[in-house]
């Protein structure tokens, strides 16, 4: 999972993603001929196959990362494409325009079968086994170190902002209490309750930049780093 | 959604929170299975909420640690709430430090007045302040022999004002008024033991 730290940015009053070329990658996604790349796998083109894996590789690693974890993360990806690739092959897309459905259907099934397993494994050969293959979930050292830092930034951007304004995002983050809740128990308006979320956020961005930039001038942008290394 | 359209910032949160119906999670995650921009989103607002979390729940444990104050607030409310007796003992024992520790208004000294007996011509008696003790000092020369004397202070009419013992030591005699007199012009007879005047000493009270 990468590391990230650019969230929200200064113009809190919108809710715009950071990224600059988000435009160009909108018209991307919305330019993909479907039929004509569904059409060079079921033809066994390489090309075809190559951009299947450049526009899903990191969409399927992201769902598959976030609801397994990282074990064995790489196979899974495999998996999936080896499974989306045949099931092209023998003629099961019939719509091509649904291939992004498709995937995710894919994937999803990937996660139950996974889970199911896990299930199975621990129900019918744990009691057999000599011992179970347990995860480190641990991070790296320099990891937590940086995580560690990051909640100490969230705590001083806590502390100064006021009681009520605190108490807004305590329940909303760490209670998880439904906004309308929120709103009505505060006598909020969306609008505020959504600014004062927007606000924390680029205070948390803007302070992190600063301190943790000067910590480390070598990593200017954590999200390039983080996407050099997928 | 349309699939070409980005996820705001809130569909984001709503998604990474799981708060999102399974209706609306299709669309979401058909994109995101292609676009890096809101994957990238996604990512920043995994962390950031947990983050988020850490530190809320960090700030919220340090809030229910009781400070310093509230330590000595929350003992002296447990003293306050004990039952009557203990506070009611604790109560007299306080008073009494009171008592005994609080300063009381010094002893005051009694004025020295050194007087000589009253004479003719004499014109003016000397003054002494009203209300505080007084030690007279009489002179005693040539003052008659008794085995005991006695004082009578009188005022202006003639009334007693007051009356002690005197003390005879070589050539005075020693008169003693702890309570003082009021303001007015007064007259320290010295009496023999036969109640027989020897002398006559005049003061002024101010």
């Amino acid at each position: 999972m990468p590391l990230m730290l650019e969230i929200g940015n200064d113009t809190s009053d919108t809710v715009d993603h950071p990224e600059p070329n988000r435009t160009e990658a909108e018209t991307q996604v919305s330019n993909v001929d479907w039929s004509k790349l569904v059409e060079k796998i079921r033809e066994d083109d390489p090309s075809g196959m190559e951009e299947l894996y450049s526009m899903f590789s990191r969409g399927i690693r992201l769902y598959l990362c976030r609801q397994l974890g990282l074990q064995e993360l790489d196979d899974k990806v495999h998996d999936t494409f080896l499974i989306v690739i045949n099931a092209i092959k023998k003629g099961e897309l019939r719509e091509p325009e649904r291939l992004m459905g498709f995937v995710r259907t894919v994937v999803r099934r990937q996660v139950a079968s996974h889970i199911d397993q896990i299930v199975n494994l621990r129900n019918n050969h744990l009691d057999i086994q000599n011992g179970v293959r347990i995860v480190d979930g641990r991070r790296n050292p320099e990891s937590q170190i940086l995580d560690e830092e990051k909640v100490s930034i969230m705590e001083e951007v806590l502390a100064g902002i006021s009681r009520r304004d605190r108490e807004i995002l305590i329940r909303f983050y760490l209670h998880e209490q439904p906004q309308e809740q929120i709103c009505e128990e505060m006598a909020l308006t969306d609008t505020q309750f959504r600014l004062l979320k927007s606000r924390a956020k680029a205070r948390f961005g803007v302070l992190g930049r600063k301190r943790l930039g000067r910590k480390n001038p070598e990593n200017k942008s954590m999200r390039a780093s983080a996407s050099s290394s997928d | 959604m349309v699939a070409g359209a980005h996820l705001t910032e809130e569909q984001i949160e709503q998604y990474a929170m799981g708060k999102l119906s399974p209706n609306c999670c299709e669309d979401l995650e058909e994109h995101l299975l292609i676009c890096e921009s809101c994957q990238l989103s996604l990512e920043e607002t995994d962390t950031y909420l947990v983050h988020m979390k850490a530190a809320s729940a960090r700030v919220l444990e340090a809030k229910e640690q009781p400070s310093v104050w509230d330590k000595i607030r929350g003992g002296l409310s447990q003293w306050m709430a004990k039952p009557l007796p203990v506070f009611a003992g604790l109560a007299c024992a306080a008073a009494i430090a009171v008592v005994l520790i609080a300063p009381r208004p010094a002893a005051q000294s009694p004025q020295q007045v050194t007087l000589e007996s009253l004479r003719g011509g004499q014109a003016e008696a000397p003054f002494v302040a009203a209300k505080r003790a007084i030690q007279f000092s009489l002179d005693a020369t040539g003052l008659p022999e008794s085995p005991s004397y006695t004082a009578n202070i009188v005022d202006e009419s003639g009334k007693l004002v007051h009356e002690a013992p005197a003390t005879r030591s070589n050539e005075t005699v020693a008169v003693r008024s702890a309570a003082g007199l009021p303001a007015g012009k007064f007259m320290i007879r010295i009496l023999d033991s036969k109640l027989e005047l020897l002398r006559e000493y005049a003061i002024s009270v101010k």
